[in-house]
């Protein structure tokens, strides 16, 4: 679990400690053009990072983005110690590798690295890491992150609120799988917290409808809450939270079928199809030009709408300019209700 | 202003003064050569603009070349230099050279045998009483130190950097110390019970090296939270240290100004 400073220091005592990090952070920029440093999982410092030997940073709309970081890592050495043993230590020793001799990503620790130049800041998750050396210790690393839109694509899409639990009134414990092969429940190997959550597969009750920035912004926000409800976060210090940013262009109507997957399967086709941006970054304590601040390292998820990258999209609602590439037969359901709006 | 002095301390801790007049061990007139590194600009060329503009410098390893003479009349005494002279360059553990030219003081760089020193001419007559050694020397941090400047104390303290490269803090400390960089962020040093010391540079490894053996601590360095701030070159930045002591080491691209 992130041994996070929120948690152990005060209100008062924690924005201190942001204050002095982010001067930190701006005198390193100021005196050497970059900061590269480590994050844990709740987005707190664990140690800068020694100069980067080569980085490739891609990112393109619509996309989560990807790291490729290299750092030298000489044998002993606090960055090289720290490094390698937030790192390599939780994602290398231990754990299985590919047949490229990549470490695979288990049920490891999360980690974030966090670039910043003066008015830019690129915080990818860690995935895996590859040590390499030319002789018997490896000298250097090459770290393999993902943006934080990938996030997206690890979060659940709840069509049901009411029916996720509220952690407060706890989980059951189960010690055997609900019945799984031939309605014969098999028992776990460790008993498992447990909570039975609902799916909408009616059809009619699991599409949201409006204008699709207010849509898509309120159903990420909406999923977030409830998901960050379920597992015991306090209400108004979620780790991720869904900002809009006004735009003059006006959005156009959207029908969004929520499925359960994940966040990203239902809303990203959705959002490339009516021009909503949706982007990410980390927001920590004290950055400045932000029109909301936090009290932690949080994850912004911006939602704006943009001229559509295809043709202009009607002026008032009109379902059947929706119903894009989906293919003909998908138009009707047994009941007669349409579905598969979102089916591109 | 004084004659240029060059000196140098072997790993071994044997000290060589080779400017040293009438002494049995001294440079060749005229064969001291570079020791100052050639940077290595990396430039952006724009086709519609004239010339380049610089986007950044590495820093290569120096080189430079000197040749002592040995002159003695006791044979005995000649096979002693030589063999000791020998033995105190190293291709792998480098010594101190230190030169004072200019009116920067002593500098100082650790130095290593770029090529190995010739072989002892071979001579049946065995008349040879005067020789030369050719020496070829690497500088792997291609940058001259200065003496180190020392700040401890309970006071923000300021330190100028008139050096050619960023200037990190070295602390030094014998139990608990908390080191305040110049934003404020504060490096608290683990607690130790003798003297140890840590270059507080995302050049080094950030490992704690106890000063009375040289050991490299590993189990201190993973103590650390490594956090590192300096002083650019030309600027200048207020540090304070708490329970030890700060050494600043101005470093120089050229020995000689």
């Amino acid at each position: 679990m992130a041994r996070s400073l929120f948690d152990s220091l005060g209100d008062f005592q924690y924005k201190k400690y942001w204050q002095k990090f982010n001067a930190h952070r701006k005198e390193v920029v100021d005196t050497t053009g970059q900061w590269v440093g480590l994050l844990d999982g709740s987005g707190e410092f664990i140690c800068d990072l020694p100069p980067v030997v080569s980085m490739s940073a891609p990112s393109v709309r619509g996309d989560s983005g990807s790291l490729e970081l290299t750092i030298p890592v000489p044998p002993g050495g606090a960055f090289s110690d720290r490094v390698v043993a937030e790192l390599a230590g939780v994602f290398a020793f231990g754990t299985s590798t590919d047949s490229q001799g990549r470490t695979q990503l288990s049920d490891a620790a999360t980690r974030f690295i966090a670039i910043e130049r003066a008015g830019l800041r690129l915080v990818y998750r860690v995935e895996f890491v590859q040590l390499v050396g030319g002789g018997d210790q490896p000298t250097m690393m090459t770290i393999h992150g993902t943006g934080l839109m990938k996030i997206l694509a690890r979060f659940p899409s709840v069509s049901n609120h009411e029916s996720w639990p509220d952690s407060t009134r706890g989980w059951p414990m189960a010690k055997e799988e609900f019945p799984a092969v031939d309605g014969v429940p098999v028992p776990f190997k460790k008993p498992r917290l447990i909570y039975p959550v609902k799916f909408d597969n009616n059809p009619a009750e699991s599409l949201v409808m409006g204008a699709a920035v207010d849509v898509i912004a309120d159903h990420l926000s909406r999923s977030f809450i409830t998901v960050f409800r379920a597992i015991g976060f306090r209400s108004g210090v979620e780790p991720f939270v869904v900002e809009r940013i006004p735009s003059d262009i006006p959005s156009p109507e959207l029908v969004l079928k929520v499925t359960d997957k994940y966040l990203w399967d239902d809303v990203m086709p959705a959002a490339n199809e009516t021009g909503v941006i949706i982007r990410a970054h980390m927001r920590f304590p004290g950055d400045l030009g932000d029109t909301r601040t936090v009290l932690h390292p949080t994850v912004v998820f911006t939602v704006q709408q943009a001229p559509p990258l295809t043709k202009a999209l009607p002026p008032a609602f009109d379902p059947m300019s929706l119903l894009g590439s989906a293919s003909p037969e998908e138009l009707e359901s047994s009941d007669g209700t349409p579905v598969g709006f979102m089916e591109f | 202003m004084d004659a240029t002095q060059i000196t140098y301390r072997a790993p071994d801790g044997t000290f060589w003064d080779f400017t040293r007049p009438n002494h049995e061990v001294a440079i060749l007139a005229g064969t001291v050569e570079g020791f100052s590194p050639t940077l290595q600009p990396s430039t952006v060329i724009t086709p519609t603009l004239p010339g380049q503009t610089i986007d950044n410098f590495y820093i290569p390893p120096a080189t430079g070349n000197l040749t002592l003479t040995i002159a003695t009349t006791n044979k005995e005494r000649f096979q002693t230099l030589i063999s000791r002279l020998r033995r105190n360059f190293s291709q792998i553990t480098p010594g101190t050279l230190n030169i004072r030219a200019g009116r920067l003081g002593t500098l100082s760089t650790k130095v290593r045998l770029a090529e190995p020193i010739v072989p002892p001419r071979v001579d049946p007559r065995d008349e040879c009483e005067e020789v030369e050694l050719k020496l070829r020397l690497v500088s792997d941090s291609g940058l001259w130190d200065a003496v180190p400047q020392r700040i401890e104390g309970t006071a923000m303290t300021n330190v100028f950097n008139v050096g050619d490269v960023m200037m990190y803090p070295e602390v030094m400390w014998d139990r608990g110390a908390n080191v305040t960089l110049p934003s404020g962020w504060n490096v608290a040093l683990p607690s130790v019970s003798e003297m140890h010391r840590l270059w507080m540079s995302p050049e080094s490894g950030m490992v704690p090296i106890r000063v009375s053996d040289g050991w490299r601590d590993y189990g201190l360095a993973r103590q650390l939270q490594p956090a590192y701030e300096g002083v650019p070159p030309g600027g200048d930045r207020r540090f304070m240290v708490t329970g030890g002591s700060l050494l600043f080491t101005a470093r120089f691209l050229d020995p000689w100004r």
